[in-house]
């Protein structure tokens, strides 16, 4: 009954996830090859000529913005808040993939991580300063931005330490901080490899200054798995929290469709959701260009499909429980709220929201959908499309009409609104290019430990 | 390796079980002979069996995740957890006193005393949520609840327990394919409406978007401290020899801890948006629970349900320390009772929290059919899933 000799699902797993005959030569060759290759692809060229375009459409928008002021966009009266924090929620939202992939699927023992964390964690650092620079230029008087920190200044003026906006420059800050040395950790065995293979002197001395020193002796490794453990403890909260206090910008005031007790749970589910879509598309992306399907296989693919199909669940128990409650409340703004998102003159902003976050997804109980890659593609550019739909929907169509009907406005966004938005997109790109092209995109040490010979034990079970 | 049949075959005189549960069927039956019109006896019922019920449904949310996502290190656990479900059809029948009850529970139904001295019809709010809060829908959604509840019980205990006899392997396909599937979706709405109905609509001008998420997020802490009380519990009495480790009470502390703070998360969460926009008709289920010996016992759960196992689980010794861990799944289970509680029994008792005779009736009522049931179920079959390829390596599960 015990001894029976089936195969254990740890074996499985490691087939699936590493197929074919892998070893730790072959990872380490198809991983540092790719930074160390001096041909570069076509398809890098190309597109990081794109990003740099947009990067320079970027500068330009941001420029003209605080040459002339924030007036340069659609905001009005009553929608205060428009496209810059839509932006700067769905950016930070998509930074949430990146921790809750290394550290809590770290914590779960989930090895199929270890392809797409570095990834993931990359991504995460890009968007969040894609997300930082909202906040950053909206204030109009840039060069008062400093204000943000609570540093004394010439006016006395402190932060007014109970509005969330404040909070929310510390929670991301600390995640930015937190994400940063996570990243720079695992990196450093790989830094060292590269450096152990590097062909030229300069290449050496720059892959080795970053790599610390580091030897790969018994004990490096012992503190290493350590502190890797120890950032893994302290970033799963901030997972939680920094969506958290960004849903709180909404959730304490007492606008109908912003005060609402389920935001945090809501925004975070939300968060990884839309991460997990932008790690889905740029990991389809990068392995079709870099041949690396035998790295990030589809059974990688599978699995952000299950978590997607999970938090795609989540968001639609959310708009649901709102909604209900909106009725159930008995609030005449609230329930008018609701229906104004959903017939309202916006009505098509609601369905794009719900068609991409939760229809979509409900293909994924279907495991051929699942691991259809072009499929795949489409769905994860959807729910990014869905989840800044989302915002848009919180932002200004709840803003857009409220108490009073006098005040009522339509909202349309200027060049500059569209500009920004796209230019973050050069922003993110640029970073994102230019981390493949010089650092291994899936982390060499880790992506060895799925091989059976990895484990401990191996050789020494039952 | 080859397991002593004697450590995963729980025997227990099948005579004590049904005496116990006799025994506890009859205290219900004279607390509620006496309490027969007293309010003080429905909300005593309702707040036990709240409790125990919360219990059960957390285990079913643990099993569809443990076939959902195949998971390895529970499985010489997971046995477990299949037994708490079994006592899904007791619950359903225990049900009934509520049902009876009504009048005296919910405040929206228009026989309930309080409408004798004022105008049912005045009250716009609850005359606006009639359409969801009707006696006969809210009948009407209590048998859908626990027909699922039922349905999934049943399916997964004598899917799995099947297992242990034919050795089909299919067995474990059905069960992820079942699990993984949008009845884990009916699972999730349903408790969210069982909280709502059963508890949030004791006051039925309040309201909170989270309160699914807050009944979600305290049955599953319960579940885990009764879980991890009955495993040491197992232990002691020379169950689970060489099969249950000190591995798996660590990831079983873990676990706890975890929750521990996501309930302060969802609970705080509902409070600090309330308290921080102070409108009049959020704030007041909050003002109720501020008032005489209430405040007491709102302190006591934030001091207890969260400072206390969050200080005594952070440390990794901790979560390895047996008698530790059992003393604070007790104490877990406790504060649940008292945020149950305080939950339930603020709508009655305005001036303070009140511990009388039929709250000691009714929870040591449940307590005896729960453990007797349980005590039952659990000598029926196999401690563990004897055919799961997967248990040699849950037995040899290691945290690095």
């Amino acid at each position: 009954m015990l001894d029976n000799k089936i195969k254990s699902k740890a074996e499985i797993r490691a087939e699936k996830l590493l197929p074919g005959n892998q070893n730790f030569t072959t990872i380490t060759d198809d991983i540092a090859g790719v930074p160390e290759s001096k041909k570069t692809p076509i398809q890098w060229w190309l597109l990081f000529g794109f990003a740099l375009s947009l990067l320079a459409i970027f500068a330009g928008s941001v420029g003209f913005l605080i040459w002339e002021g924030t007036g340069i966009w659609g905001i009005n009266n009553p929608v205060f808040w428009g496209w810059a924090i839509i932006n700067f929620v769905w950016w930070v939202g998509i930074g949430h993939a990146g921790t809750l992939i290394s550290a809590i699927l770290h914590l779960f023992r989930q090895n199929w991580r270890n392809a797409i964390n570095r990834f993931a964690e990359t991504m995460t650092l890009f968007a969040v300063i894609c997300a930082l620079v909202f906040p950053g230029i909206h204030v109009g008087r840039i060069w008062l931005a400093y204000w943000f920190f609570p540093i004394p200044n010439q006016m006395g003026l402190w932060p007014n330490m109970r509005s969330p906006l404040i909070w929310d420059f510390f929670a991301v800050f600390t995640y930015f901080t937190v994400s940063l040395l996570f990243w720079y950790t695992g990196l450093i065995p790989d830094l060292a490899t590269l450096r152990d293979r590097a062909k030229t002197n300069l290449k050496r001395k720059i892959y080795g200054f970053f790599a610390l020193g580091w030897r790969g002796g018994n004990r490096q490794w012992q503190h290493y798995e350590l502190a890797y453990l120890v950032l893994a403890g302290i970033s799963t909260p901030l997972v939680l929290s920094v969506h958290s206090v960004v849903s709180s910008d909404f959730a304490t005031s007492i606008i109908p469709g912003w005060h609402t007790t389920i935001f945090p749970p809501y925004f975070v589910a939300g968060a990884i959701y839309s991460g997990f879509g932008m790690v889905m598309t740029l990991s389809i992306i990068a392995r079709k260009v870099y041949n690396l399907g035998h790295i990030i296989t589809v059974e990688h693919l599978d699995k952000m499909a299950q978590i997607m199909l999970l938090t795609g669940c989540m968001v639609g128990y959310a708009y649901s429980m709102e909604f209900f409650v909106a009725w159930y409340s008995g609030n005449a703004y609230e329930s008018f709220a609701f229906v104004n998102r959903a017939l309202g003159p916006y009505w098509w902003g609601y369905w794009v929201m719900i068609f991409c976050n939760v229809v979509v997804p409900q293909f994924f109980w279907f495991e051929r959908y699942r691991r259809h890659i072009p499929f795949l593609f489409i769905t994860s550019i959807l729910v990014n499309i869905g989840m800044w739909f989302e915002r848009f929907v919180i932002v200004v169509v709840t803003l857009h009409r409220d108490f009073m009907p006098g005040a009522w406005a339509m909202y349309n966004p200027t060049i500059f609104d569209v500009s920004i938005y796209v230019g973050t997109f050069g922003l993110f790109f640029t970073g994102f290019l230019l981390f493949l092209r010089f650092l291994p995109m899936v982390s060499i040490a880790e992506a060895k430990l799925v091989l059976p010979e990895s484990n401990p034990h191996h050789g020494h079970e039952e | 390796m080859k397991l002593d049949s004697k450590t995963y075959h729980y025997s227990s005189k099948k005579s004590t079980n049904f005496i116990l549960m006799f025994a506890g069927i009859a205290l219900l039956s004279i607390a509620w002979f006496a309490g027969f019109e007293s309010k003080e006896f429905y909300f005593s019922y309702l707040t036990s069996f709240f409790f125990w019920l919360s219990i059960i449904l957390g285990a079913m949310f643990f099993t569809f995740v443990h076939y959902a996502f195949s998971a390895t290190w529970s499985v010489a656990i997971i046995r477990v957890m299949e037994n708490t479900l079994m006592l899904i059809p007791i619950f359903t029948m225990l049900f009934f006193p509520i049902i009876a009850g009504m009048e005296m529970l919910f405040k929206w139904l228009p026989d309930h005393s309080y409408w004798l001295t004022h105008s049912f019809e005045a009250d716009h709010l609850i005359q606006h949520k009639l359409p969801f809060l009707n006696k006969q829908f809210f009948l009407q959604r209590a048998v859908a609840y626990f027909s699922l509840w039922n349905v999934i019980a049943f399916y997964i205990y004598f899917t799995s327990t099947k297992h242990d006899t034919d050795a089909n392997h299919n067995a474990l396909i059905k069960l992820k394919n079942f699990t993984m599937s949008p009845i884990g979706v009916l699972l999730f709405t349903s408790i969210t409406f069982a909280g709502l109905d059963w508890l949030m609509s004791l006051d039925p001008h309040w309201y909170s978007t989270m309160y699914g998420v807050y009944t979600f997020a305290g049955s599953f802490l319960a579940f885990l401290a009764f879980l991890t009380f009955t495993l040491i519990r197992l232990k002691d009495q020379g169950y689970l020899k060489d099969i249950v480790s000190e591995e798996h009470f660590h990831d079983l502390g873990k676990y706890l801890f975890a929750f521990t703070v996501f309930y302060c998360y969802i609970a705080g969460a509902q409070f600090y948006f309330i308290w921080y926009t102070n409108i009049p008709e959020e704030t007041i289920w909050y003002l109720h629970r501020w008032v005489g010996s209430w405040k007491t016992i709102s302190i006591l759960l934030i001091v207890g349900k969260f400072f206390i196992p969050f200080f005594a689980l952070i440390f990794r010794g901790s979560k390895r320390n047996l008698r530790l861990l059992q003393f604070m799944s007790i104490w877990i289970l406790f504060m649940h009772y008292i945020d149950i509680n305080f939950i339930v029994m603020p709508t009655l008792h305005h001036d303070g929290f009140h511990f009388g005779i039929y709250d000691i009736a009714s929870m040591l009522g449940f307590a005896a059919i729960f453990i007797g049931g349980f005590r039952y179920i659990m000598s029926r079959s196999p401690l563990v899933p004897l055919n799961d390829p997967e248990l040699i390596h849950s037995i040899n599960h290691r945290n690095h």
